[in-house]
């Protein structure tokens, strides 16, 4: 009885013990925002960030600069360009980019890379997919558009008119 | 009764050039309104009409009320040439804010204005949220903003909208554009153009092709390319994504930005002398001596003070260097996050960079600053007096300085410099002054005022959308007085309290 | 004539490309050696 209950303990213990780092990974998250006010403390060292791609990929040889914003601030991540092969989505004005959480090697001053403040990416993986924004016109917008450019149209002819009339007397300029 | 005739033709004659530059700046609204139409931006379609058509009205509206001056345009005199610089600045800047506004990409009416007359005044701190998702319409305004800002929209509405020049000249003084490359003023603002727009191709070509060699794509290269160059001619510094040049991650393209740069904040006179063949200029040239000494003792320093936190030379070439430049040149792309320099740099890098972006660039160029020339001319007169101090009074020996042509180092010049150098010194102070007193450390606050008046952009971090409203309607004064350097503006007030002082004496009697 | 203009303005623009060129590269020598 007593060696069971050992070995149920250890189990439990390991089983804890896993779910905890599972835990501890993910509650480790940083902000960039935190690692630019903090570059000194970063350095070198492993952080996980997490945010939305945008722009495009800048390919390099086998490798590629992603840009992450995660609305604290935006940093490029130096990546395998084989990594990145399943992402559909980068942010602009017309797209939701997909959300990755990166763990990689931040640097405050990349040697490689000549002094970029960036990560150099060991693992990334998609946590949200993007998508296209479909974008909305408000009535109110179009209405007001239109009407204006019909008063502006207005002002136009008004101007030509007055300006190709013969000039008046210049004595009664008061 | 003859007083308030002549003030009325004072008001038509400033209502009249107005309206033009207002009408020059709605015809600009249709590069962002059909870029957006080809890339099927709906919302920033309407967008433009609205404030196409605004503009179109208000712009007419005054050119009709200045109705009498279409043919009795002799009568602009020296004042209304800086009333008209300083109220088309002040009239652009809100029209300008309109599509900013409508596109809810600015929390409010106070921050499109910041971002408008950053710029125009090619300063380059931006308050607009969100960037990276911003339309590419959008995104074209702010860079059309910035190299129209930096040519001078006074100067580009008078070279392509108004018939008639006599009067022109005045109001290109008021815009400080003073430089008579030829005899008349609608010439000299050609000139000035199309030395632009030949940059404009062989720039935009450039960066598109070393940006289609980083890694981007055809398209995008394109218009990554035509918008960083606009920004680096006319020393803006406003940068398409949220990450400024850092988005790039290329040595190459920011040694690209660095020639455009420096180029675009030299004299326009120095390209057109360089253009005609006198190509010693470049050397001769006073402010270009300033500049060069001034930027190499400044990175020197700089470098001797950095070397610590940079591994190698490619990098402290890239991160002080460029930034030093960057600086310098009034431009304000910056490779380094803005708080890097508050927590990396130190206060000797600080203060390196704070004195280089108060002396700035060149005068009559797209950059800001106390301007080499007056560097310059101050440093020679200093010379000058010590040495008339140490030798015989019978020796009168006569100072020159040469730009373009040679010039005699007169009391006038002196003076006037002198007194520039005060106003700008003045602005910075007080800038400094507000910054602290709403708590911000001392370094950062000298940082960021002397970022705003020398018209540069660097941030070090101060520029944000929890700033201070207070700071940041300083900060839009600021950046309107360095780049109309002073006279305008204050040749504006002048006239509104003279007005508003007559005003009231007729109210008494 | 006018070709010869042309030819002024793009020597013109070429020279003012290369002497600012020259002069990055002079920093960056200034650079360099302060490194070592």
């Amino acid at each position: 009885m007593h060696k069971n209950s050992k070995i149920i303990s250890l189990i439990i213990v390991l089983i804890n013990l896993f779910l905890f780092t599972l835990t501890c990974n993910a509650s480790n998250i940083v902000e960039i925002n935190q690692l630019i006010e903090n570059t000194i403390t970063y350095d070198n060292k492993e952080v996980t960030i997490q945010g939305e791609l945008i722009g495009e990929a800048l390919e390099r040889d086998k490798y590629a600069w992603v840009n992450i914003n995660d609305t604290t601030n935006a940093i490029g991540i130096w990546v395998k360009q084989e990594d990145i092969k399943q992402v559909q989505y980068y942010g602009d004005y017309k797209h939701k980019g997909d959300i990755v959480k990166v763990t990689g090697t931040f640097y405050r001053a990349c040697p490689e890379h000549g002094g970029d403040t960036d990560i150099h990416c060991t693992k990334i993986e998609i946590v949200q997919k993007g998508n296209l924004v479909k974008e909305k016109v408000s009535h109110n917008k179009v209405i007001t558009a239109a009407v204006l450019i019909l008063i502006a149209i207005l002002t136009l002819l008004v101007y030509f008119k007055l300006t190709n009339r013969p000039s008046k007397k210049h004595g009664n300029i008061n | 009764m003859n007083n308030s005739r002549i003030k009325f033709l004072n008001c038509k004659i400033i209502f009249y050039y107005t309206g033009w530059v207002i009408i020059g700046i709605a015809l600009l609204m249709f590069i962002p309104l059909l870029t957006s139409l080809v890339f099927r931006e709906w919302n920033p379609v309407f967008d433009f009409l609205i404030s196409i058509a605004i503009t179109t009205i208000l712009g007419f509206l005054l050119i009709l009320l200045g109705g009498i001056t279409r043919d009795n345009k002799s009568h602009v005199q020296w004042k209304h040439g800086f009333i008209i610089a300083a109220l088309s600045w002040m009239l652009l800047t809100a029209l300008s804010a309109i599509p900013y506004l409508l596109s809810r990409n600015t929390n409010s009416i106070l921050d499109a204005c910041f971002d408008v007359m950053s710029g125009f005044t090619t300063t380059g701190l931006v308050l607009t949220q969100d960037l990276d998702h911003i339309s590419l319409g959008l995104n074209m305004w702010r860079h059309v903003l910035t190299f129209v800002g930096g040519q001078g929209m006074v100067v580009l509405a008078l070279s392509f909208l108004v018939k008639e020049t006599s009067g022109a000249y005045k109001i290109y003084v008021g815009e400080a554009k003073d430089i008579g490359l030829v005899p008349n003023v609608k010439g000299t603002a050609r000139i000035i153009w199309k030395i632009s727009m030949v940059y404009l191709l062989v720039g935009t070509l450039a960066l598109w092709i070393d940006g289609i060699l980083i890694g981007l794509k055809p398209v995008s290269a394109f218009f990554h390319g035509l918008f960083m160059f606009a920004s680096s001619w006319s020393t803006g510094g406003f940068a398409p994504n949220s990450q400024n040049i850092m988005y790039y991650h290329s040595f190459s393209f920011e040694v690209i930005t660095i020639i455009f740069f420096i180029l675009g904040s030299l004299n326009f006179g120095l390209h057109y002398a360089i253009w005609q063949g006198k190509r010693k200029e470049i050397a001769k040239n006073i402010e270009t001596q300033s500049f060069f000494i001034t930027a190499t003792v400044a990175s020197t320093f700089a470098v001797i003070a950095l070397s610590k936190i940079y591994p190698n030379s490619i990098t402290v070439f890239r991160r002080v260097i460029y930034n030093v430049l960057s600086a310098h040149t009034t431009t304000g792309f910056s490779n380094v996050y803005a708080r890097q320099f508050a927590l990396e740099w130190g206060d000797f890098g600080i203060l390196i960079m704070v004195i280089v972006m108060l002396i700035g660039g060149s005068a009559c160029s797209t950059a800001g600053g106390f301007k080499g020339l007056r560097v310059g001319v101050i440093f020679k007169s200093i010379v000058s007096d010590v040495r008339k101090l140490l030798s015989s009074e019978r020796n009168v020996k006569v100072y020159k300085y040469h730009h373009i042509k040679d010039y005699v180092l007169e009391d006038g010049v002196v003076r006037s410099s002198a007194l520039i150098i005060v106003c700008y010194m003045l602005t910075f102070a007080i800038g400094t002054a507000i910054g602290t007193y709403y708590g911000y450390p001392m370094a950062d606050s000298a940082f960021e005022a002397a970022s705003v008046t020398g018209n540069v952009g660097l941030s070090i971090g101060i520029t944000a959308k929890a700033m201070p409203a207070m700071m940041k309607v300083y900060y839009i004064i600021a950046m309107y007085l360095g780049r109309l350097e002073f006279l305008s503006v204050f040749a504006l007030i002048g006239y509104f309290i003279g007005g508003v002082k007559k005003l009231c004496t007729k109210i008494q009697k | 004539m006018r070709a010869k203009n042309v030819i002024k303005d793009i020597l013109g623009l070429f020279f003012e490309l290369i002497s600012i060129s020259i002069y990055s590269a002079f920093l960056f020598l200034i650079t360099w050696l302060l490194m070592r």
